[in-house]
């Protein structure tokens, strides 16, 4: 085991591969940017270029532009309010409001650190798995993903919290979204109207940039300010203090960072639902639950630290039984297949070196992201001081392009658009964005692995140990979200009968 | 595989392969005399102009893989300034399949076909099918593989008794990653052969999901590709049983084909189904694409498929191709939507009408 750790190590430093990695991260870094056009599109289309390459060529070079993806996806959320990709969506919330503040230096020095160290989370999970990897991924079955998109439902609630009627009617109108497209058990199009493009459901893509990026854009326009306004010091500082806030609160990014890597084996739900869930109990264990969603260092915190460590949890079934658990993991799959690997037994014995490779991969190109990016950090908080009338129109190009780019259609064009109004609505009368994302995602999957589980145990699988235990787990969750808000509830009635007294 | 592709051949060329000769000699003759540099004139139309290849799926994925393949080499055969590959992924590639039916017949916009996907839901009169299969300008076919039917890499099922064994107990558990997909229809299929009770048991949200599944001893069979079987032999997650043919997998003598495992009078059903799978992924352009343009394209598609750069990177990059030429192609798909046996259809209607 420790010559393959050894020899995977090896392979990656090797300069070809080294070279490949960078290129990878090159593309990843210029493409990334771009929102929508994440991690999955362009590795999608730079697959066709490692044909006839050695596995760990293409590993270092598709891994090293996902890597990238995942964090420059997080330096458009914090700088524009515009998540990259749908799985940094969570670090809108937090780290937006902080560049809108006039700290948008250190949102990205923090946002940069906290994904680094998110990522060796992953990837030290990854590698750690491995011994036990098939009876692991084996043991997990539809109850079980059932049971834990039904703890994923229940951060709605902590989501929520100081307005819970509005969360849950927003989780709800996300559930709703999600029954459109074609019923997966029976065929039948549910609310498509005639049209096929409604067959696969809306797409998530288009529906977080317009969600979170169309209210910002519409803010500039009116404004006609720069993202950090007046009010702020023309002067960029704190990148430092980000860096150092990362390891201030290394609980926080820790945690974040191991629910990333956990959530992201489950197929299907990965990264879109991990944030916030690690976003929901960084909210739920803060002392300072109040300041979330205003510029929370916390709250950026936990999703920072979870972006790239889900990327780790995600090639775990894929290697495991070639199951992928994100769209990108399933380019991955393929590009395996393409290079005569064969995901199985096969890469925990004879090629254990390339799985190896693929945990030094993931953890050399994201420390080579940070060193990239760290000098970078400072130009691009530079853009929050420009004026929104220069802005508005490269902000809207990239928002049009990121909803188009995913499955070269014009109708996700009008799902974005009509996601940007439904925004602007949420932001003018304050409803909470993020349940309705998360009820979006989860419904899909929560209806189709319920239908699974009963297909295929009956009743019976309400009895499997792990169900049992994540259902523990959820009514946990569920009575201390009820407790924290009624306390903060009594809490506030005493201080409001002590200000009439007084 | 030629023995497996010979059946469908005899099934249309032999007919309409006749009928057809006093059109195609005048042509073949015309060809002969006029020698090359006209045959190449006639091509001319495609000088500078960028022909449009449309995948009805998304980038990154197998059937992604095969258009990019033919794309790189058959926009140079054709002489085509450029071949572009263009996704348009949606409802399962009835989206783009469609549009192509309506497409301007010019010869400038090619799809490349899910096949037997495409003639199963025309056939069984599904929602949103609006096209002709037949009626589409066939160019060739790039790969076609035999389906398999697997089974759980550790479970008991051997052979038909142990079927049966298992059936006095439960009902037979057949997976499929979604209602009328090709998978459900080779499962509706199999449940009838087997002469057992079956739960086709569907919701997954792919194949790799079902053969985890598999993996994880939750079903009984799974019908997949035969590329996608081995990938799952080699996960440990699945057992390859029988093919879904009537002849067995070149190379893995130890498969049974389903026609020597279930009762004799499934003959017709197995072998129609077999066809409709033969007809695997093939390149196709709107219908009536004026004769000369469309024989441009069938040439330079037919070089581009046997050239050996081609050839070579499909091995490379373990997408074998299994090319048939377009007219070949037509006839294999009017031969399986013009004579498909009574009990096929009743039971894709069924299939559909759910």
């Amino acid at each position: 085991m420790l010559d393959a750790v050894l020899s995977g190590l090896l392979q990656v430093l090797s300069p070809d591969s080294m070279m490949l990695m960078m290129i990878g991260i090159f593309i990843g870094f210029v493409v990334g940017v771009l929102p929508g056009i994440g991690g999955p599109v362009a590795m999608a289309l730079m697959l066709p270029f490692t044909f006839g390459m050695p596995p760990i060529h293409v590993f270092a070079f598709l891994l090293g532009m996902k890597v990238v993806t995942s964090t420059t996806g997080d330096i458009t959320a914090v700088l524009f309010g515009i998540p990259g990709e749908a799985t940094s969506a969570a670090t809108v919330l937090d780290g937006h409001p902080m560049a809108r503040k006039g700290q948008a230096g250190r949102a990205l020095g923090a946002v940069l650190m906290s994904s680094l160290v998110g990522a060796i989370i992953g990837a030290l999970a990854l590698g750690l798995s491995i011994p036990v990897i098939r009876p692991i991924v084996l043991a997990f079955g539809p109850p079980e993903f059932f049971m834990l998109t039904v703890v994923g439902l229940i951060f709605i609630a902590s989501l929520s919290r100081g307005q819970m009627l509005r969360g849950l009617i927003m989780g709800c109108l996300g559930l709703l979204i999600a029954l459109v497209g074609i019923d997966p058990q029976a065929g039948v199009p549910r609310y498509a109207f005639g049209q096929l493009e409604l067959w696969d459901g809306i797409g998530i893509v288009p529906v977080v940039i317009g969600l979170f990026g169309g209210p910002e854009i519409l803010q500039l326009m009116l404004s006609k300010e720069s993202i950090a306004g007046k009010s702020a010091s023309r002067k960029i500082v704190g990148v430092g203090q980000g860096i150092l806030d990362t390891f201030r609160y290394w609980k926080t990014v820790a945690v974040a960072g191991l629910i990333g890597a956990g959530i992201g084996v489950i197929p299907g739900v990965g990264g879109s639902v991990a944030q916030f869930i690690a976003y929901g109990h960084a909210k739920q264990t803060s002392k300072h639950p109040e300041e979330f969603g205003k510029g929370s260092i916390d709250g950026l915190l936990a999703a920072g630290g979870n972006n790239n460590a889900k990327d780790g949890g995600a090639l775990i079934p894929m290697i495991a039984i070639g199951l992928p658990g994100s769209v990108s993991t399933a380019i991955l799959l393929n590009a395996f297949l393409i290079s005569g690997l064969n995901p199985g037994p096969e890469m925990l014995t004879t090629h254990l070196d390339v799985t190896f490779s693929m945990v030094w991969i993931t953890i050399i190109a994201n420390i080579i992201v940070v060193i990239l990016a760290l000098p970078l950090l400072k130009p691009l908080a530079r853009l929050t001081f420009t004026e929104g009338p220069i802005l508005v129109p490269f902000l809207l190009i990239l928002v049009v392009l990121g909803a188009y780019a995913e499955n070269n259609r014009m109708f996700d064009i009008w799902v974005m658009a009509t996601s940007a109004f439904v925004g602007v609505v949420c932001l003018r009368w304050n409803w909470p964005r993020a349940p309705l994302l998360l009820g979006a995602v989860l419904g899909d999957l929560c209806e189709r692995y319920l239908f699974l589980s009963s297909s295929l145990y009956g009743w019976s699988w309400i009895q499997r140990p792990l169900v049992i235990v994540l259902a523990i787990a959820a009514v946990a969750i569920l009575f201390k979200t009820g407790w924290d808000v009624r306390k903060h509830a009594r809490d506030r009635q005493a201080a409001s009968l002590k200000e009439v007294r007084s | 595989m030629s023995a497996l592709f010979s059946f469908r051949d005899a099934a249309g060329v032999g007919r309409r392969g006749a009928r057809m000769l006093p059109l195609v000699l005048p042509v073949v003759l015309a060809a002969a005399f006029a020698g090359p540099a006209q045959a190449a004139d006639g091509c001319d139309f495609y000088k500078g102009k960028t022909v449009e290849l449309i995948v009805p799926f998304s980038a990154g994925g197998g059937f992604d893989a095969y258009g990019r393949l033919v794309a790189k080499y058959m926009g140079d055969e054709l002489g085509a300034a450029n071949m572009i590959v263009r996704n348009q992924p949606g409802a399962g590639g009835l989206l783009a399949t469609n549009q192509t039916w309506t497409a301007k017949p010019d010869g400038l916009k090619i799809q490349l076909m899910s096949v037997s996907g495409m003639i199963t839901s025309e056939l069984g009169g599904a929602d949103g099918v609006g096209f002709k299969s037949g009626q589409f300008s066939w160019i060739g076919r790039v790969s076609g593989e035999p389906d398999v039917i697997a089974t759980a890499p550790n479970g008991s099922i051997k052979s038909l008794d142990d079927v049966k064994k298992i059936a006095a107990d439960r009902k037979i558990r057949i997976g499929s990653s979604g209602v009328g997909d090709i998978d459900y229809i080779e499962a509706g299929l199999l449940a009838k052969m087997l002469g057992v009770e079956t739960d086709v048991i569907t919701g997954f949200s792919g194949s790799s999901e079902v053969y985890a599944s598999l993996g994880r001893d939750e079903l009984d069979f799974f019908v997949s590709s035969l590329s996608g079987g081995e990938a799952a032999e080699k996960a440990e997650t699945a057992r390859i049983l029988w093919s879904f043919d009537t002849e067995a997998v070149p190379g893995r003598p130890e498969i049974k084909p389903l026609s020597e495992v279930v009762d004799a009078k499934f003959l017709p059903l197995i072998k129609a189904q077999a066809a409709v799978v033969a007809a695997g992924r093939a390149l196709a352009a709107p219908p009536k694409v004026p004769e000369d343009r469309l024989k441009c394209l069938r040439d330079a598609f037919d070089r581009a498929m046997a050239s050996e750069k081609l050839l070579d990177e499909s091995k490379k990059i373990n997408r074998p191709v299994a090319p048939l030429d377009g007219q070949k192609m037509t006839t294999l798909v009017r031969s399986v939507t013009d004579d498909a046996p009574k009990d096929y259809l009743e039971l894709l209607h069924k299939a559909y009408a759910q």
